[in-house]
């Protein structure tokens, strides 16, 4: 087989965007070994592949005729692209805020950028993948950076113990999620790509449920959906906290699209049952997610609380299983990609000049910076879902998707936890804009100048704040596209709408079953298993 | 046209917070409130009384996955609204100082909370509707939060909370409205058919969920619960702008979108919205006696005044629409003079409780300019003849009446406690002796009483020439009665006239 | 033997492995409860492969990446494992508390 057929099999320039971040990664590295002068060039090097990444992602949005690539193991269809761009995206952003972090808690930064990047080509992977082995290898890769960044700061005890909680869960959700894929090789009779599997699986069955519950479980670990969600605000707390923006960003897309492709792929015979599993994961993460969320005196646990709850929502989407609310899903993953890192750079900020994350001690920050109170205030509202800002559409767009397909009680059940998030968020607003001079925080009283914005490694921290921040502003009012985007990703998906059409057609035919006789069970058969 | 009255104040708010080195601020944002004053005034001017539909439209669209659209108009009802909502915005940034403490804060919020609820009154697009609906929700909160009295932070979280929870109401029913009547979007122009197609069980519930939502806002009794403690502890611009012009948004809702999109319902359940309003209307009156603090007096006195507009709606004459719409207005500038006032005797004289003050109609050494207005405004408020409170309340009697007869008869009567403890409230802060020991209070400057005489002067003003008022919403009202099923004995010496200002003299000399 | 004793064998480590992995207190017991799981896997996978998919053994193939991935996962546990050594002295699970909510 000469080199141009292979390249006609394995359609190599499918991964052309990781192929990218992949070269990006390696001169990262070359260049940390040849001198330390180059190293302080690692995180434009990084951005430069990442973007470059995008750029390939938005020209493949268009121009890309043969999504399925290495053997139908990898698909690029639009909704892998969007969320490859996402994930891609929130890596940018998140090596934006990064470096002054590192810089000054006196961390090399050149190892930080190659395992982030890394952790970036495995959500990438991941979203992509149409491939037992693959979903596997991409998880783990994304799944095992994550640990080490996790971490990365190892002289400080609350890293090392993030990292190890972390890696003790997610390696067992992570062997939980393998045995249900094994089992669902065996089920097929032996095929580990997710179409075959899908084509090939027993109707119905314990074996089959039994799977099912297995797979859920290992995704639910990444989505940190309520009750897999015990590892999130331990970690989040521990480790550094850019590395919890990309971990409550990145990480979670990923594990988002790795939902999506693998649930609506490999189990349409049990689709009421996985379903039924995703409703009360979304009510459960919305519930515990706000609620707790309340009780919260550190920033960054709030944060880790209050991601549980966006998952929640964005799990609603996902629960709701209409066009419209795959599209919402998209919309939001993207609006939340922006809103919350934009939270967390105002976090990076403030935890720079002061050095706490206490929500006490931002009260009266108002008099200090009223920049970074201007942003993380738009940030949270935005999260909160005050109007104009996008998080006001995305969750009328999830809200209204849901109401369509008329699941009131989620809608109203949504409504109201979105009101009790109002509560929290608005109390760090009013921590920073309400309270007066006299009730200032010590730390706020003796708020630094230094680092100023000129200081080393501080523009590109201003740079992705106001990104952020004109993105979360303006991207609600001129939603527009991106709402366009979001629907073409599902439209143009073909195992999407092969899927939402599948279900109209059953439902449709249900209702005429329903009129006609009373609804006979569907034959559960056992897997026929021959020696 | 009507986007300039949301885009002025708005653009105007970035200016006076993010303008660098802005010192002038309160100068900034009166000029553009009077701008904006101004634009609203010229719309009378191009408004068309005699039709009842929307005017003035302009359309955009906008996001057409969730059915919003950028959709604005106006009509008989909106109209003495935004007028309403432009002409306090002034008057309450006139009457705050310029040296307030963080005046651009303070400025660019009201200017924020000015554009937001005249986008409110003209969005023809439920969810525009909400979109501004739940962005006002911020700038108040701050702002009750920020310059508010003593348990400012309390009272800021009770009205958001509450507040919060009326736009999840408000956005449910919606979503009901519209997916049940089958449209793509959330358009105003909903096909009424459809909606009257929707069973009607169904309807009463859908109703039921935007009436606690807008009854919130209101407030009517049983959800005034925040609206003490939110009204006292705001500082007193805020209250004028809480009271005279976010409250009617919730009368404004009950009216634009509970009876017109709903009329079926609404007329199903007036007999019970009738008994909440006349309990609303009893409860204000009946606890605002019972107060000893003014302010607090005041606002329950708002509760019994917005009960007077639910009476009106639910009974659902002609005349009673029209009153309604007049106590909208006429509450809020009552409303607005009475909390100026309040606020101006607690900065000169320290204190609201009625035990404290006394003899403040003292000409030398009390406020007797003060205490005057105070006398009209509460002589207005209680519905003395000749002032704006009079007119608004008589025709929603006359026009309920005929159909809410002891209902009715039971308002009157609370009406009669209003004018009690009015009299309480003037006879212990206005009258009586002066303490020579203490009293010494500062003078209140011109510019401080500017704005009080201005409203009591309108007051007058509409109160004598109540067709400047009321001749602007007469088409809309009555094409809203027409889709109203209530049953009444028709009203013959009311009906047969056509034109308002007839009709008014009519009624009001027998 | 039939395929059935392969799965039986396999579930019977997971649970080994998940019951290690509930109440072990040593950090290193724990990594290792989570390989024992993984191998029950590979078990699961081998079997599968050996008795449906004799032709194109894909299972035996996905046992090598498992395999591979598993010893990548132990070397970052150990390594953290050690470095929480090093600032902690002590690899016992419930002494790490510092992160409570």
């Amino acid at each position: 087989m000469d080199f141009a057929n292979l390249n006609v099999v394995l359609n190599a320039g499918v991964i052309l965007p990781e192929s990218i971040i992949v070269v990006s990664l390696l001169i990262a590295l070359v260049a940390d070994l040849v001198s330390v002068k180059t190293s302080k060039w690692l995180p434009a090097i990084a951005i430069s592949g990442l973007l470059g990444a995008v750029t390939v992602l938005i020209w493949q949005w268009t121009n890309l005729t043969e999504p399925l690539a290495f053997v139908e193991s990898f698909n690029g269809d639009k909704l892998s692209i969007i969320f490859r761009a996402t994930i891609a995206l929130s890596s940018v952003l998140t090596i934006l805020i990064s470096e002054r972090y590192f810089l000054q808690s006196g961390i090399a930064i050149s190892e930080y950028i190659t395992i982030l990047l890394s952790a970036t080509l495995g959500g990438m992977f991941l979203a992509g993948a149409d491939d037992l082995v693959m979903v596997f290898v991409a998880l783990e890769t994304l799944s095992i950076s994550s640990y080490l960044l996790s971490g990365y700061a190892k002289r400080d005890p609350r890293s090392n113990e993030a990292a190890l909680k972390y890696l003790l869960i997610g390696a067992s959700s992570s062997a939980v999620f393998l045995y249900g894929m094994s089992l669902l090789y065996g089920l097929s009779g032996g095929y580990t790509n997710l179409h075959a599997i899908a084509s090939r699986l027993p109707l119905g069955g314990l074996s089959l449920i039994v799977a099912m519950v297995f797979v859920i479980a290992g995704i639910s670990f990444k989505l940190s959906a309520v009750p897999f969600h015990q590892w999130t605000p331990d970690v989040y707390e521990g480790s550094p906290t850019p590395v919890v923006a990309f971990l409550s960003i990145g990480s979670k897309v990923a594990g988002f699209a790795l939902a999506i492709r693998f649930m609506v792929t490999v189990f349409p015979m049990v689709y009421e049952q996985w379903h039924y599993v995703f409703v009360v994961l979304a009510i459960f993460s919305m519930i515990l997610g706000n609620v707790v969320a309340i009780a919260q005196t550190s920033m960054k646990r709030m944060l880790a609380y209050s991601s549980i709850g966006q998952a929640g929502f964005v799990i609603l989407g996902m629960a709701i299983g209409t066009e419209a609310g795959y599209a919402s899903m998209v919309f939001y993953m993207l609006v939340y990609l922006f809103m919350n890192m934009g939270a967390f750079g105002c976090v990076i900020l403030f935890s720079l000049k002061t050095g706490t994350d206490q929500i006490s001690e931002y009260s009266g920050l108002y008099q200090k910076d009223p920049l970074l109170t201007l942003c993380l205030s738009v940030c949270l509202l935005s999260l909160g879902g005050i109007p104009p800002l996008a998080g006001f559409f995305g969750k009328i767009y999830i809200f209204w998707a849901g109401w369509q397909a008329q699941a009131y009680g989620l809608v109203i059940l949504a409504l109201a936890m979105s009101v009790v998030s109002i509560y929290y968020y608005i109390r760090v607003v009013k921590m920073m804009v309400v309270k007066e001079p006299q009730e200032m925080s010590d730390s706020v009283k003796n708020y630094p100048i230094n680092p100023t914005w000129t200081a080393d490694g501080m523009k590109p921290l201003q740079v992705a704040i106001v990104v952020t921040l004109v993105f979360t502003g303006v991207a609600g009012i001129a939603s527009n596209p991106i709402f366009t985007l979001a629907n073409q990703s599902v439209h143009d998906t073909p195992f999407l709408s092969a899927s939402i059409q599948n279900q109209a057609l059953k439902v449709e035919l249900l209702k005429q079953l329903a009129d006609q006789e009373p609804v006979s069970q569907l034959p559960a058969l056992e897997p026929t298993i021959q020696e | 046209m009507l986007s300039i009255l949301i885009w002025l104040p708005l653009i105007g708010a970035i200016f006076v917070g993010f303008y660098p080195n802005l010192t002038a601020a309160r100068t900034a944002a009166l000029a553009i409130a009077s701008a904006t004053l101004l634009i609203t005034l010229s719309l009378f001017f191009k408004f068309d009384p005699t039709t009842s539909g929307m005017q003035m439209e302009e359309y955009l669209p906008w996001i057409n996955e969730i059915g919003l659209s950028y959709r604005l108009g106006v009509d008989g009802l909106s109209l003495p609204l935004l007028a309403l909502n432009s002409f306090l915005t002034w008057i309450v940034i006139y009457g705050s100082k310029a040296d307030i403490q963080r005046s651009r804060l303070y400025y660019a919020l009201i200017l924020v909370v000015s554009s937001v609820v005249a986008g409110a009154f003209v969005a023809q697009n439920l969810l525009l509707f909400i979109l501004f609906y739940e962005l006002e929700l911020i700038p108040i909160y701050l702002m009750i939060a920020i310059w508010g009295g003593e348990k400012r932070t309390y009272a800021a979280m009770k009205f958001l909370i509450y507040t919060a929870i009326s736009g999840l109401l408000i956005l449910l029913g919606f979503f009901a409205i519209t997916w049940l009547s089958g449209s793509s979007g959330f358009d105003y122009n909903i096909n009424l058919e459809a909606i009257a197609s929707i069973p009607l069980p169904t309807q009463v519930i859908i109703l039921t969920v935007l009436l606690i939502g807008f009854g919130i806002k209101t407030p009517l009794v049983p959800l005034h619960t925040w609206l003490p403690d939110v009204y006292v502890e705001a500082s007193p611009s805020v209250a004028i702008l809480l009271g005279g012009v976010l409250a009617k948004l919730g009368t404004y809702g009950l009216v634009r979108f509970c009876l017109q999109l709903l009329p079926d319902a609404w007329s199903q359940l007036s007999p019970v919205l009738g008994i909440i309003a006349t309990i609303s209307v009893l409860y204000g009156a009946l606890t605002a006696i019972a107060q000893t603090d003014i302010k607090r007096m005041v606002a329950y006195s708002s509760i019994g005044h917005m009960g007077y507009v639910l009476l009106a709606c639910a009974a659902g004459t002609k005349l009673s629409l029209i009153g309604a719409v007049g106590q909208m207005v006429s509450h809020g500038l009552i409303l607005a003079a009475l909390f100026y006032l309040v606020g101006v005797i607690e900065t000169k004289v320290g204190t609201r409780d009625l035990n404290a003050l006394n003899g403040l109609l003292n000409p030398i050494r009390g406020l007797p300019l003060t205490s005057t207005l105070l006398i009209i405004g509460g002589m207005a408020s209680a519905g003395i003849p000749g002032l704006v409170g009079f007119i608004a309340e008589f025709l929603v009697f006359q026009g309920s009446f005929t159909v809410f007869p002891i209902l009715t008869l039971l308002c009157i009567i609370a009406s009669g406690l209003t004018a009690v403890y009015f009299v309480i409230l003037l006879n212990r802060t206005c009258f009586g002796k002066l303490d020579n020991a203490t009293a010494y209070y500062p003078k209140v400057t011109w510019t401080e009483h500017t704005p009080a005489l201005i409203l009591v002067a309108l007051i007058f003003f509409l109160g004598i020439q109540p067709s400047w008022l009321l001749r602007w919403s007469e088409p809309t009202t009555n094409a809203m009665v027409a889709s109203l099923m209530i049953d009444a004995p028709s009203n013959s010496k009311i009906i047969v006239l056509s034109y308002p200002e007839a009709k008014v003299n009519q009624v009001l000399l027998p | 033997m039939s395929l059935e004793a392969f799965l039986v064998v396999a579930a019977a480590l997971f649970c080994i492995g998940i019951y290690g992995l509930i109440t072990s207190r040593n950090a290193v017991r724990v990594l290792m409860s989570v390989e024992l799981m993984l191998n029950a896997v590979n078990l699961n996978l081998l079997a599968f492969s050996n008795f449906l998919d004799s032709g194109n053994i894909r299972g035996q193939v996905f046992a090598t990446f498992v395999i591979a991935i598993a010893a990548a996962e132990a070397a970052v546990g150990l390594a953290i494992v050690l470095s929480i050594y090093r600032s902690r002295d002590t690899v016992d699970m419930e002494q790490f508390n510092l992160l409570r909510w």
